[in-house]
C-alpha cells in the first residue's frame, strides 16, 4: 500500500524547512506580481498624467494640518527644527536631546479625558468635604461630553484651608482619575522661577523648568500641583512669576521655556494650587484661580474618610492583610478626632501596637493622636 | 486546410484559441486525425480536459490545460490563475491590474457604505489600511496628514476623500484597461 507523501502531510513536523521554502517562496511570487500591477497602472498614470489632473479633487497637502479630535498642536515643528539646527550650533547638547524627546513624541497630544462616574463617585466617597470642586468637575465633564472628542479642561483653581484637611492628597487623586501625569512643586521651598519656566543657557547649571518637562508625554494636559502657594519665598526671580502668563489661556498658548526657547501650548494644563491663606497671594494672581475653601469635615464626613483612608492603606501595606478588612465602629470613631492627614500615620500606628500586642484587629485603645503641634502652637525650646 | 479545432468552445478568450489552435494543430501533425469533439472544456473560467479513454487525445489535452493554465487569456503571455468576481480568470500581472484596481475600489468604497445597524466603522483610512494598488499611485499632494501622539506623522485619508477620488481611480482604471489592451494586442501581432 503507497504511503502518502510526507510533503502532503499536515502533521508531519519533520520537514518544516520544506513547508517554510514553500511559504517564502510564494509571498515572492505575490510580491512580484504586486510589483508588477502597481507598475503597470503607475506607468499608465504618468501616461495620462495631463487626462487624470481633470478627474483629480483639490484637497490634502495644500489645506492645513489638521487635529483629531481631543487633541492638540503642542509647537510647531519648523520652529522646533531650526531651534535644534541653532542648539547644535551651539553645541547646547541637552536642549539638542530635549528638542529630539519632543520631536519624536510628535506635535499633536492628547487632552484629558472627562473622568468616568464610577471614577467621580470614588472622589466623592473618597473626598466629601470638596464637593463643591467636584461639582465643579461635574460641569466640566458635561461640557466635555457634548465638544468634539471630549476633551475635559479645568480652570485653575485654588484650594485653600487649614492644614491637613487633605488638599495634597485630592490632587493626587484627581490626576490618577484624569489619567494625567502630576507634577508637584512645593513653592515654599523653592528658590526662584526657574523652577517653572526654565532657565537661560548661558547659566552653568541651566535647565527646563518643570511646565516643559510636564508637557513631554502623550498627554499635554498634565496636573500641576503647586503646593503651599501662599508660602512662596520673597526674591529677585520670584517663584509665581510665571504663572501670570500660564494661568492666561491665551498667553499660555505661546509659551516659552527660557532654556529649550520654543513656543509651546501650555494652555491645556490643569493646574491646582493649595494654600492656608490665600489673603497673602497677590491680588493679580489670586484672581486668576477659581477659588475654594475646603472645611474641615464634618463627624459624618470624617467616618467615610477614615474608612478611606484605611481602603488605601489595605491597598498599599503588604502588612495590612493580616488585619481585618473593615474598621469597627468604636475604633472609626476615635479616628475622627485626627485630621485627614493625620490619619494615615495613626492608623499605621495603631496597627503596629496591635501587632506588638498579636492582635489581628484593632481596638479603640491602639489610635492615639499625638499632636507634635496642639491648637496652643508649636511647644518652645528652652526657657519660657 | 481545415481548421484543427472547429468544434472549440466559443467562449474562449482570444489568446486561448490560439494556445487551443497550436495543440490541435500539434495533435494533427502526429496522428493524422482532427479532434472530432471540443477537448478542452471551461468551467468558472477555468480549463479542463474532456478526453477520455485515448490515451494520446488525453495527453495533448492535458497538456494544453496546463498551457491554458499558464497563459494570460488576454495578452497571451506567461499568466497566472487569479480569482476574481468569485470567477476563475489567468493573467499575467499588467492585465490583472486594471481589474484588480477596478476590485479595490469597489472595495473600499463598500467599506465606506453603512452597515446594516447604521454605523459607520470608518471614517479615515491610514496610509497602510488602503490597498496597495491604491496607496502606491495616489498623488502625494493628495495625502492628508496629521501626527498622532507616540506614532509620529502619518498620512492618511478621510471618507469624503475617498468619494472624491472615486472618480479618478476609476478613470485611472479605464486607461489602464485601455493601455494592456493595446499593449496585449501588440503582442499578439508581434507573435503572429
Amino acid at each position: 500500500m503507497p504511503t502518502p507523501s510526507p510533503h502532503f502531510d499536515a502533521s508531519s513536523t519533520d520537514m518544516p524547512k520544506f513547508k517554510v521554502s514553500i511559504g517564502v517562496r510564494r509571498s515572492r511570487q505575490i510580491d512580484r506580481d504586486l510589483a508588477e500591477q502597481l507598475r503597470t497602472i503607475r506607468t499608465a498614470a504618468s501616461k495620462h498624467a495631463a487626462v487624470l489632473a481633470t478627474f483629480l479633487p483639490g484637497m490634502g497637502a495644500s489645506e492645513p494640518v489638521v487635529n483629531w479630535p481631543g487633541q492638540c498642536r503642542l509647537f510647531d515643528p519648523d520652529v522646533l527644527n531650526a531651534r535644534k539646527a541653532a542648539a547644535r550650533r551651539a553645541d547646547e547638547k541637552l536642549v539638542v536631546y530635549e528638542l529630539e524627546k519632543a520631536a519624536s513624541l510628535g506635535v499633536l497630544r492628547e487632552l484629558a479625558r472627562a473622568p468616568t462616574s464610577g471614577d467621580m463617585h470614588a472622589l466623592r466617597i473618597d473626598f466629601p468635604h470638596f464637593s463643591q470642586v467636584l461639582d465643579l468637575m461635574l460641569q466640566r465633564s458635561a461640557l466635555a461630553a457634548v465638544s468634539p472628542g471630549g476633551a475635559f479642561s479645568m480652570p485653575p483653581v485654588l484650594l485653600s484651608g487649614p492644614p491637613g484637611v487633605g488638599k495634597t492628597a485630592f490632587s493626587d487623586s484627581l490626576a490618577a482619575c484624569l489619567k494625567v501625569p502630576l507634577r508637584r512643586i512645593d513653592v515654599a521651598s523653592s528658590t526662584a522661577s526657574f523652577t517653572l519656566a526654565g532657565s537661560h543657557p548661558t547659566w552653568s547649571s541651566a535647565r527646563p523648568g518643570m511646565v516643559w518637562h510636564l508637557l513631554q508625554n502623550s498627554s499635554a494636559a498634565g496636573l500641576l500641583l503647586l503646593d503651599e502657594v501662599d508660602k512662596a519665598p520673597h526674591s529677585s526671580y520670584p517663584v509665581l512669576g510665571p504663572l501670570y502668563s500660564l494661568l492666561e489661556r491665551i498667553s499660555a498658548r505661546h509659551f516659552v521655556d527660557e532654556y529649550i526657547e520654543v513656543p509651546v501650548d501650555a494652555s491645556h494644563l490643569t493646574w491646582i494650587a493649595t494654600c492656608n491663606k490665600p489673603e497673602l497671594l497677590d491680588p493679580a494672581l489670586r484672581s486668576r484661580f477659581v477659588e475654594f475653601e475646603i472645611p474641615m469635615p464634618n463627624a459624618a464626613q470624617m467616618v467615610a474618610i477614615a474608612r478611606s483612608v484605611y481602603r488605601r492603606l489595605r491597598a498599599e501595606a503588604p502588612w495590612a492583610a493580616v488585619f481585618d478588612a473593615e474598621l469597627s465602629e468604636e475604633v472609626t470613631a476615635a479616628l475622627t478626632a485626627a485630621t485627614p492627614r493625620e490619619m494615615l500615620r495613626v492608623l499605621e500606628e495603631a496597627h503596629a501596637r496591635a501587632a506588638t500586642d498579636r492582635r489581628c484587629r484593632l481596638k479603640p485603645q491602639d489610635v492615639v493622636i499625638n499632636r507634635a503641634s496642639g491648637p496652643s502652637g508649636p511647644r518652645r525650646i528652652g526657657f519660657v | 486546410m481545415e481548421h484543427p479545432n472547429k468544434v472549440a468552445p466559443s467562449n474562449v478568450p482570444t489568446a486561448w484559441q490560439r494556445v487551443l489552435d497550436t495543440y490541435a494543430l500539434k495533435y494533427q501533425r502526429a496522428t493524422g486525425k482532427a479532434f472530432e469533439k471540443p477537448f478542452v472544456a471551461l468551467m468558472n473560467g477555468l480549463p479542463f480536459s474532456t478526453v477520455e479513454r485515448d490515451t494520446v487525445a488525453e495527453g495533448f489535452a492535458r497538456k494544453t490545460v496546463t498551457a491554458l493554465l499558464h497563459t494570460c487569456q488576454q495578452c497571451g503571455r506567461s499568466g497566472r490563475r487569479r480569482r476574481h468576481t468569485r470567477r476563475y480568470t489567468v493573467m499575467c500581472a499588467a492585465c490583472f491590474s486594471a481589474r484588480a484596481l477596478r476590485a479595490d475600489i469597489a472595495a473600499l468604497l463598500d467599506d465606506d457604505a453603512p452597515t446594516e445597524a447604521g454605523f459607520r466603522p470608518e471614517v479615515a483610512w491610514h496610509e497602510h489600511e488602503l490597498p496597495p494598488r491604491i496607496r502606491g499611485v495616489i498623488p502625494s499632494q493628495i495625502w492628508r496628514q496629521t501626527d498622532i501622539p507616540g506614532v509620529g506623522p502619518v498620512r492618511y485619508l478621510g471618507k469624503a476623500d475617498v468619494q472624491a477620488l472615486a472618480v479618478w481611480l476609476t478613470k485611472l482604471a479605464c486607461l489602464v484597461d485601455e493601455e494592456t489592451a493595446t499593449a496585449g494586442s501588440e503582442a499578439k501581432v508581434g507573435a503572429g
